[in-house]
């Protein structure tokens, strides 16, 4: 007996596992755009910078670790506007605006990830008592 | 057919498949994706190749050359994603065909090996970003790990009947030592 190229109980697997993924996107393609929400900017896996998303205002910055790399944000949304990786996956990720979306340089270790702003990663006291 | 002669062949072999892994990864960066950093992953069907025909030292050998060369040429980041991926992709498929053996059909064991390979990638980004969420991006992995695969496989069926002559049978029949 030698090996089938594919089963039919494999097409339904597989594409019962596509449905779901599929299903899976389409529910994270629902959630709430960029309104309330902040990119936090990560070099070396440190926090480097937190940009509200929410504030409407523009701003282009570098990464002071790597200033080859910059990041515009656009009130909404932000996005790698350059960089000098050869890949360039950051700079095609294009714009991102919805919480759970992240936009990576690799080679730079640069990372901008978007975050609603209930939600947070950095270490701050949830309630200041006077 | 002496040891000796046997590794040589198999040394051969290996190299070949090496110097074919290499041209596939260059021309799989050339063909457009939809999705930013995804790819099809061209490489491992010579990966696979060495599972399926040559033995599962070859393929690991292939994965651990192909990290190697990712290391070189693009990078520690580049190279540990490469290894990772490869690696647990070839554990992934080995473990397939050892459970199922012959049950499993290539396209189920490219799906599988490309979605393990996907895994492997992301291992590796959540050690470089631990503060990083992936839970939105996994259905994205997921559906581009099962096109791959079935792209993959596709080509791998295309080629069966070369392929198949220039596995160790073929070496038999016409490097005889």
């Amino acid at each position: 007996m030698s090996r089938r190229f594919i089963h039919k109980t494999d097409a339904v697997v597989i594409l019962l596992a596509a449905a779901l993924a599929a299903a899976g996107w389409l529910l994270y393609s629902g959630a709430p755009d960029g309104g309330m929400a902040r990119a936090e900017i990560y070099f070396d896996g440190r926090l480097i910078k937190v940009v509200d998303l929410s504030e409407g205002g523009a701003s282009v910055f570098s990464i002071p670790g790597a200033p080859a790399v910059v990041i515009r944000s656009d009130g909404g949304g932000i996005l790698f506007e350059s960089s000098d990786c050869p890949d360039q996956v950051c700079v095609h990720t294009g714009r991102i605006s919805r919480p759970g979306a992240f936009a990576a340089c690799l080679p730079n270790k640069a990372l901008i990830q978007i975050v609603a702003a209930d939600v947070s990663n950095v270490d701050e006291p949830d309630v200041i008592v006077r | 057919m002496s040891d000796s002669g046997r590794l040589a062949r198999r040394v051969a072999l290996d190299g070949m498949l090496f110097a074919l892994a290499v041209v596939m990864s260059v021309v799989d960066g050339m063909i457009p994706v939809p999705v930013p950093g995804v790819r099809l992953g061209l490489s491992n069907i010579a990966v696979m190749y060495a599972l399926f025909f040559v033995g599962r030292r070859d393929a690991l050998t292939l994965a651990a050359l192909k990290g190697l060369f990712a290391f070189v040429t693009r990078g520690v980041t580049a190279g540990a994603m490469s290894l990772s991926g490869g690696l647990l992709s070839v554990l992934v498929m080995t473990l397939l065909t050892v459970v199922f053996g012959k049950r499993v059909s290539y396209t189920m064991l490219s799906v599988a090996g490309a979605l393990a390979h996907n895994a492997g990638q992301m291992i590796v980004v959540k050690f470089i970003y631990s503060s990083l969420t992936l839970s939105a991006f996994a259905p994205v992995l997921v559906i581009s790990g099962i096109a791959a695969g079935v792209a993959t496989a596709a080509i791998l069926r295309a080629f069966l009947p070369v392929a198949k002559r220039f596995g160790e049978d073929w070496l038999d029949k016409n490097f005889p030592e």
